[in-house]
């Protein structure tokens, strides 16, 4: 048994928990920050993975982290754009109550 | 080594259960940073300094931010959640429970997680920022190049995303905001008589203003 | 003798550490001297720059009262300085309010969590030769990092105030921080890679080499130059102070985000405030000038210590005179500075520091590094002008 496991199921708990959240709140907005807890924990495994791995010196799973970051910055920047978008069009962010495609 | 590391666990799963059950969602985000504030300490413990840093910058400093600045906006903080959940929240839940039940079983069973068939090495190697950088600009440059334009692309469709439709579409300019049924509505009446002066120059300038402040909300990630 | 009185205080402390370390038990020793040597260094920066707050307040007050032709504070001690501490005392014994409506937690919690990343600010600050609480590696990504999180603290405060002017000061407060922190950020990176690496150390090292006489300081070339004043002019913005002043602008505003807090949190606000304001100043001089070094090497015989807290100084006397004589910004003019001017030239900036780095040393790498920045100087500056919309004027009819 290593510490590995440790991270791995703390991992797996955030996701979880991102997931069931997006899963179940209405708001639009609670739904994008349980995606973005959901990549905060799959960012913790692969640094888990890193420092615990065969090879830490090759840094690959701590720079796979940083475009990940990199990429949830660009998702969060484009996907609250959107609800504030949607908000504009259907003065709600609930997400059950946008029904319909044409506006 | 342990008691840090159950602490930071308890304060990051605290957090985010915190974050998507809060009631005020102002409250929720704040939650949400503090998650993102303990997995940016788990990942100092591990030794990433560049990455815990980095999460701090982005995630503390922007993406926390840019969600309450859509909490605002969307006029979602004036009086906390009457109804939250959706339609059927157990079985969200359930999901969300068996997902993590399988993937713990399948970590506790896993030949990785019991016996590491790679030998175990020092824990106490640090990867200096110099190494991070250098391999950023050698083994992994197409994915750096990527990275930038994918983070310039966001940051004009996220101003262009939240502009007024009016505007985006080359509409008329205007000083109220658009109505679903398509009527606009004006702070103040045309001016009807020819002695008025043009309107377009100050129009214009708030065109520009507000083009600005969509930029900051998408730069600032 | 020149060396031992630079070095003094790191003798002082490593005599203090093992004067105490002496009295715990030999299995302890070594935890000992960890938690004690951390202990000093933190209580001396911390008193240090605390003791530099209050002169600071006074100074500030002085010199504004100076430029707008009065006295300012010169009644509690000698000419006035020891006005910072009865200032303390009245925000200590005043009545703490908190407004009925507002939401008690996060209203309590915003000051606090404030203070704390700007004091954690502190930790990279090289103040003298060996003279460092912590050398880490990522140290200026650490001082963004700290700076980046204490954002979301202003909007706590004005979230939870419940008034609207707490509000629109905390709006306003973090879109300008969030537009400056990029040309901010940027006009650091320059540094960054002629040094080639992120520790605070590092970069003072590097420019405490002499050739000639003089210190390669990184304000002694054009891209160095243009780096200070454009991180000058972001680190204004980022702690709000006059001309960037929006946030608290009391003509509109009242005190912005601020204005449901009295008593010892507002203190503390304001010890935020002036300390992060420090912490700004001292970053400056160690990325542009040089950090403890000094400017001539026949004057290295002065203490490091003594010239990182001249120049922190001098910045500060800027700042201060800045306040006094610029008139506040518009909202859309403060960001389309920030987006249409310091950004580009930022980015500009660090192109001109890579040329820097792989030109040949001398003159004419001068002039053409000289020459692009103040071209795009000149052309940013002209389309600024040009898209400027002419001013018109409506009279109520």
């Amino acid at each position: 048994m290593t510490a590995l496991h440790y991270y791995l199921l703390l991992a797996a708990l955030l996701f979880a928990i991102g997931f069931a959240g997006a899963l179940t709140r209405r708001h639009a907005i609670v739904v994008l920050m349980g995606i973005e807890l959901m990549l905060n924990a799959a960012n913790l495994n692969l640094i888990a993975f890193w420092r615990y791995g065969p090879q830490p010196e090759a840094l690959t799973g701590m720079l796979f982290v940083v475009f990940a970051i990199g990429v949830a910055a660009a998702e969060a920047a484009v996907g609250l754009a959107l609800i504030i978008a949607v908000y504009r069009h259907y003065r709600t962010p609930q997400v059950d109550e946008i029904r319909e495609l044409k506006g | 080594m342990r008691p840090i590391f159950l602490f930071l666990a308890i304060l990051t799963v605290a957090g985010a259960v915190a974050a998507l059950t809060a009631r005020q969602l102002v409250h929720g985000a704040l939650y949400l940073a503090g998650a993102f504030a303990g997995l940016a300490l788990l990942y100092l413990g591990l030794g990433a300094q560049f990455v815990g840093l980095v999460q701090i910058l982005v995630y503390v400093g922007a993406v926390a931010i840019l969600i309450v600045f859509a909490i605002l906006l969307t006029r979602s903080s004036e009086s906390p959640q009457a109804q939250r959940w959706g339609r059927a929240p157990w079985v969200g839940l359930g999901i969300g429970g068996l997902v993590f039940g399988a993937l713990a079983v399948a970590i506790l069973n896993s030949a990785v997680t019991q016996s590491p068939p790679w030998p175990a090495h020092s824990v106490t190697m640090d990867a200096t920022v110099a190494q991070v950088g250098r391999s950023l600009m050698t083994d992994h440059v197409v994915a750096l190049e990527a990275i930038g334009l994918l983070l310039t692309a966001a940051l004009i469709g996220g101003a262009l995303i939240a502009l007024d439709e009016g505007r985006r579409f080359g509409g008329a300019p205007e000083l109220g905001e658009n109505s679903p049924d398509g009527t606009v509505t004006r702070g103040m009446p045309e001016p009807s008589h020819p002695g008025a002066l043009p309107r377009s120059e100050g129009d214009r300038g708030g065109g520009a203003h507000a083009g600005g402040h969509g930029e900051a909300r998408g730069g600032g990630a | 003798m020149a060396e031992t009185v630079d070095q003094i205080f790191v003798l002082l402390k490593g005599w203090l550490v093992s004067m105490l370390a002496g009295w715990c038990p030999p299995e302890w020793q070594e935890t000992a001297r960890a938690v004690l040597s951390a202990a000093i260094s933190v209580s001396a920066m911390l008193g240090v720059f605390l003791l530099l707050f209050g002169i600071t307040t006074v100074l500030e007050r002085k010199g504004l009262g100076r430029i707008q032709n009065r006295y300012g504070p010169n009644r509690v001690g000698p000419w006035g300085f020891l006005q910072f501490v009865a200032d303390g005392i009245k925000a200590l014994i005043k009545e703490d309010v908190v407004p009925r409506a507002a939401d008690r937690w996060v209203h309590f919690l915003a000051p606090i969590v404030l203070l704390v990343c700007v004091i954690a600010t502190f930790a990279v600050l090289p103040v003298g030769r060996n003279m460092v609480p912590v050398d880490l590696d990522a140290g200026i990504l650490f001082f963004f990092a700290a700076g980046a999180a204490s954002e979301l603290t202003v909007f706590m405060a004005g979230w939870a105030s419940r008034n609207k002017y707490s509000l629109f000061g905390a709006m306003r407060a973090i879109a300008q921080m969030i537009s400056y922190e990029v040309p901010l950020i940027l006009s650091a990176v320059p540094v960054v890679m002629i040094v080639g690496s992120l520790s605070t150390v590092r970069v003072v090292e590097a420019q405490a080499v002499y050739a000639g006489g003089w210190a390669q300081w990184h304000a002694f070339t054009p891209w160095g130059l243009a780096g200070l004043v454009l991180f000058l002019i972001a680190a204004t913005a980022e702690m709000n102070r006059s001309p960037f002043d929006l946030p608290e602008g009391e003509s509109e505003l009242v005190a912005g985000y601020f204005t449901e807090y009295s008593g010892f949190k507002f203190a503390m606000f304001f010890i935020a405030e002036y300390l992060g304001m420090l912490a700004m100043s001292a970053m400056a001089v160690t990325l542009f000038l040089g950090g403890w070094s000094a400017p001539f090497a026949f004057l290295t015989w002065v203490p490091s210590w003594i010239w990182f807290f001249a120049k922190l100084m001098m910045l500060v006397a800027l700042f201060i005179w800045v306040r006094g004589t610029v008139p506040r910004l518009r909202m859309d003019q403060l960001m389309n500075f920030a987006w249409k001017f310091l950004l580009p030239m930022a980015l500009i900036n660090i192109g001109v520091a890579g040329a820097w780095h792989y030109l040949a040393p001398g003159a004419g790498r001068w002039v053409l590094t000289a020459g692009v920045v103040l071209l795009a100087y000149h052309g940013l500056s002209r389309s600024f002008a040009l898209r400027r919309p002419k001013r018109v004027y409506r009279y109520a009819d």
